[in-house]
């Protein structure tokens, strides 16, 4: 497969139409070039870590992850934990991305090494803010070694 | 009970009879001491008498004496004058011869023969002149007659007579000598001069006399029985002496004391030993006038008679005095006698009134003894004990005191009886060491001795109440002790009328009295205790029996020496035996045991038994009719010294109800354990559910909502002007549908999060708090509305929560007076005992009493949302949030007029898990 030759932000979100509106949002923010969205945490591990389907991909690590916690499959909790746990992944920035505050995903989220956390509004000109804020600031601010 | 010493009272008035008896024979020594004096004042009289008649004789006797003396003295002076006048004839005759005419001129002329010649018939005339003789003037013997032969011419001139004459030439009468020729006699000489004519002294003539002339000269003087008188010349010569009339020897007397002094020309009365008569005589002197000679008038003292007459009435006197003293004698005699009779007399009747009084005071013992043994009581018993001694011991008063032991030590009177007209009550004595405390009773009390005062009148400890006693007439009283173990508890103090009532025999009998007095208090006092533990050990025992019964424990004692078995009621019961049988024993009472039971039970017992502890086991107990008792048996062996049982005792305790209401007790606690089991799984499920459910609105909700705005604000942007206005407008109807929803779905989460969260609990500064949410709210527009900040006191709670509920509160206020022209919102806070209740007052919208009770429920609205916009959950979280702070909530309020809303927070801190 190729494409992913240069992948800046992977986003994983199951919502499509929520996906939509983050990519939307991004692109409002000139974030969008190189953009990867995988729809489930499985598909995520495997981009990731270069397994499965993706086995094939250069091993190039996305500038920053935009992660969603209710995943299919594998939720984003998990995927965060293997992100953190991994030498060669640890380093990349993660930004959780939310439809709720509950408490619990937050506290663990952080617990696990996340770099930030988005809760999605319901109104759209909130939601594009935020994220393409959030977005941008990882992508300028942390760059990658 | 001790009885008194009847024996000794009796033995007391044996004795006074017995010395009543002796007394009748005797003198009564008590007398003795008066006798001596007595006997003093007669010896002092004796001897008065003695000492007068002693003066009286020595006055008579020199009285007496001094007359028989003077009478002596007279014979001496009237010897000496009847000498002095025979002295003066004689010279007066030899004068006279010497001056005749003739005789004188023949003297003159020498003529001496002549001149004797004319003297020759005088001898014979004058027969006391033996001779007569003519000297010349140098003392030759010139002539005489009658005649001498041999003598003419010799001279005399050393004869006395010369001497004499020669001195100064008058007529002398000379000393005695002895007769020159013979006879030798004693004589003496009368020389006178012859004077011549012309007056020369021309011869001397001498007539000599015999000494023997001069006791016809005396013997006319009565000189008395056995007197005599005799003679002595100038120079102390016994002159003439009756007993010796014809002495021829010249003897000197001149060392004679009467002699010495009549030579010194004295006169007096000498006694002493008669020189001549060899005895004690009385000696008369007295000189001779005008010749120097003297006589001496002794007699014998035996023969005087004045002396006999003195001594005949000295005798008498000695008589008289004799008799007088004799006389007195017997008067003495008589009165002692008297005296000594009416004395003993007096001794007699004492000790019949003694006796009589030991009498009455048996009869008082003997009725206060039957008192003591008839007293039920203690002041029946001082009462009656009182009363007896007034009756019979015929006192005036008789009281008993107390002493109360506390700080004052104050007397208590209990009893009294005979004539008290309020004496006791005003004594206000006390046992302590002041002044009302050194009465008899108070010092009797101090002591634990006996006190008498036998004289009220005088005795100073009774100085308090003399005014009191006197108008009552006690003359005399005693205090006597009353000792119960060793502790001297009260007094019991009698008062006579007459004084010196309690003498010694009396106190002694009172002194008795009064301990057994004290007995017998004693005795009530040992028996009401007794009675009362009596009835302490009864009330006990039923109290036992009812604990046991109660308690449904009975106890048994097993006394292996006897092997004597007990049980309690109780047992009874709980074995269902009949309590008419005596206990089961040993094998018998195994019948009344389950087997296994009986094995456990006896199995305890003989652990305990050799471990020498206590054992417990349950057991289960059939009863002859079959039912079954559960038991706890509980008991313990007590040994000897030695370490041998001696005895088994211990207790059952029905424990059947308790099993059965603990068989109970526990199946319920089961069945609650096992339903509270059910409800926790059902509230966790429920929890969990409502977790996945908010999860779920959070999540699942919120995404399509997200999808309606995004999607519907992506077609506004991208396909805006394609659509009208109308089309746009419902577009924005939509997307504010979605957004509404959003703002629904986030307050009932953050609702729903308020059950859950745990508190936090802190103090709180509220001022701070509420002026950070004012801030905040002011920050997000709107009219600033007039805020009037009140005192907000501190409190304690959860600052996030507390702080929520200040922004939904105060947002209200903002929200619902925004529409007033001038909107004022007053917050305040005052403390309201353990409370602090806040406010929050507006002028707004206010609401309508009527609806007060959907005020706080969960999207409950009082206002339509295009008039105020919300979601109906700001009061409802409010409401939470105070509930959970265990605070109340509440508001008044008026449609137009505004609302107040309060809440009320704890003051201190509350615990964190509610």
């Amino acid at each position: 497969m190729s494409g992913f030759e240069t992948v800046d932000i992977l986003l994983v979100e199951d919502n499509p139409t929520d996906g939509e509106l983050t990519l939307r949002a991004l692109r409002k923010g000139k974030l969008a070039n190189h953009i990867v969205w995988l729809r489930d945490g499985a598909e995520a591990l495997d981009f990731l870590f270069r397994s499965g389907s993706y086995s094939e991909r250069p091993d190039v690590n996305p500038k920053l992850i935009l992660l969603d916690i209710k995943l299919p499959k594998v939720d984003g909790i998990e995927v965060l934990k293997r992100i953190k746990a991994d030498e060669r992944t640890r380093i990349i920035p993660v930004v959780m991305v939310t439809s709720s505050a509950e408490g619990r995903d937050i506290t663990d989220s952080y617990k696990l090494g996340v770099n930030s956390y988005v809760v999605k509004p319901v109104e759209f000109e909130q939601f594009s803010e935020t994220v393409s804020k959030a977005g941008f600031y990882w992508m300028l601010m942390n760059k990658t070694p | 009970m001790r009885l008194f010493s009847r024996g000794a009272l009796m033995a007391r008035i044996e004795s006074i009879n017995q010395g009543t008896r002796r007394n009748a024979g005797t003198w009564p020594a008590r007398l003795s001491h008066s006798r001596w004096s007595y006997y003093a004042v007669l010896a002092l009289a004796f001897a008065a008498i003695l000492a007068t008649a002693a003066l009286n004789y020595r006055a008579i006797d020199r009285e007496l004496t001094g007359v028989a003396l003077s009478r002596r003295a007279a014979v001496a002076q009237l010897a000496a004058a009847t000498l002095s006048e025979k002295f003066g004839r004689l010279a007066d005759v030899a004068v006279s011869l010497a001056t005749r005419v003739r005789f004188r001129d023949l003297v003159a002329s020498g003529k001496w023969s002549e001149a004797a010649e004319i003297l020759r018939d005088v001898p014979r005339d004058l027969p006391f002149v033996e001779r007569l003789f003519l000297a010349d003037v140098e003392g030759t013997l010139m002539a005489d007659t009658p005649v001498l032969p041999g003598v003419r011419g010799v001279n005399f001139s050393s004869r006395d007579w010369y001497r004499g004459v020669r001195r100064d030439w008058r007529p002398y009468i000379s000393a005695l000598y002895l007769r020159a020729a013979e006879p030798r006699v004693n004589v003496f000489a009368a020389a006178v001069p012859i004077k011549g004519p012309a007056g020369r002294v021309v011869g001397i003539l001498v007539l000599q006399v015999r000494a023997e002339t001069l006791f016809d000269w005396v013997r006319t003087i009565d000189i008395g029985p056995e007197g005599f008188a005799y003679v002595v010349d100038s120079k102390g010569q016994l002159a003439f002496h009756p007993a010796y009339p014809q002495r021829r020897e010249i003897v000197d007397l001149s060392s004679v004391p009467a002699v010495r002094k009549l030579l010194d020309g004295a006169q007096g009365v000498e006694t002493g030993l008669d020189p001549v008569g060899k005895a004690d005589s009385i000696a008369g002197y007295a000189p001779v006038p005008g010749f120097r000679w003297g006589v001496v008038a002794a007699q014998p003292v035996r023969a005087s008679r004045g002396l006999q007459a003195r001594d005949n009435q000295l005798r008498r006197l000695l008589i008289g005095y004799g008799l007088i003293l004799a006389l007195c004698g017997s008067a003495i005699f008589l009165v002692s006698r008297i005296t000594v009779e009416r004395e003993r007399g007096a001794a007699l009747r004492r000790e019949a009134a003694e006796l009589a009084r030991l009498n009455r005071s048996l009869k008082m013992l003997s009725e206060c003894n039957q008192a003591l043994v008839r007293a039920e009581t203690e002041p029946d018993l001082l009462a009656v004990i009182c009363d007896n001694i007034v009756r019979h011991g015929g006192y005036k008063l008789a009281w008993v005191g107390y002493a109360v032991q506390d700080g004052d030590k104050p007397i208590h009177p209990v009893a009294r009886a005979g004539f008290d007209e309020g004496y006791v009550d005003q004594l206000r004595l006390t046992w302590s060491d002041s002044e009302r405390g050194r009465g008899p009773t108070g010092t009797a009390i101090r002591t634990g001795s006996p006190v008498v005062s036998n004289d009220t009148m005088v005795n100073p400890a009774f100085a308090t109440w003399r005014d009191e006693a006197l108008k009552r007439g006690f003359a005399s009283a005693v205090a006597l002790s009353l000792v119960v173990e060793s502790r001297a508890v009260g007094a019991l103090t009698i008062y006579a009328g007459e004084p010196d009532a309690f003498h010694e025999a009396e106190v002694e009998l009172l002194v008795e009295l009064a301990n057994d007095l004290a007995y017998g208090i004693n005795a009530l006092r040992t028996r009401a205790a007794h009675a009362a533990a009596v009835e302490a050990l009864r009330q006990r025992e039923t109290d036992l029996k009812d604990a046991q019964h109660l308690a449904g424990i009975g106890n048994w004692t097993w006394d292996l020496q006897t092997d004597h078995h007990a049980w309690s009621e109780e047992i009874y019961r709980i074995y269902g035996r009949d309590p008419s049988l005596p206990p089961a024993a040993y094998p018998e009472v195994q019948a009344y045991f389950t087997p296994d039971s009986w094995a456990r039970l006896t199995a305890a017992v003989e652990t305990a038994m050799a471990q020498g502890a206590s054992y417990e086991c349950d057991a289960e107990v059939v009863r002859a009719d079959g039912t079954r008792r559960c038991i706890i048996a509980r008991g313990m062996a007590a040994r000897d010294a030695g370490g041998a049982v001696m005895k088994l005792h211990g207790t059952v305790q029905d424990i059947t109800e308790r099993k059965r209401a603990e068989g109970e007790i526990r199946a319920l606690n089961a069945d609650l354990e096992r339903r509270v089991r059910e409800r926790t799984e059902q509230l966790e499920a429920a929890n969990k559910e409502l977790e996945s459910f908010s999860y779920s609105v959070s999540h699942d909700l919120r995404s399509p909502l997200r999808a309606i705005d995004g999607f519907s604000r992506i077609l506004t942007e991208d396909y805006g002007g394609r659509l009208d206005d109308e089309g746009r407008r419902l577009l924005g109807v939509v997307r504010d549908g979605s957004r509404k929803m959003g703002q629904l779905i986030d307050d009932l989460l953050a609702f729903s999060r308020l059950g859950r969260k745990p508190l936090s609990t802190t103090a709180i500064d509220m001022k701070r708090l509420v002026q950070e949410v004012l801030g905040e709210l002011q920050a997000s527009g709107g009219r600033p509305p007039c805020l009037v900040l009140g005192a907000l006191p501190p409190a304690h709670g959860d600052a996030t929560l507390v702080k929520q509920a200040w922004a939904n509160l105060l947002g209200n206020a903002i929200k619902f007076s925004s529409k007033r022209d001038e909107p004022v919102i007053e917050v305040s806070g005052h403390e309201n005992g353990a409370e602090v209740v806040y406010c929050v007052k507006d002028n707004g919208a206010g609401f309508d009493m009527q609806y007060y009770n959907k005020l706080f429920g969960v999207f409950q609205r009082l206002h339509g949302t295009d008039e105020f916009e919300g979601t109906g959950v700001g009061l409802a979280i409010v409401q939470r949030v105070i509930g959970r702070h265990s605070g109340r909530v509440w508001a008044d309020g008026k449609v137009n007029e505004g609302a107040a809303f309060y809440f009320s927070l704890p003051k201190g801190g509350r615990d964190e898990r509610l």
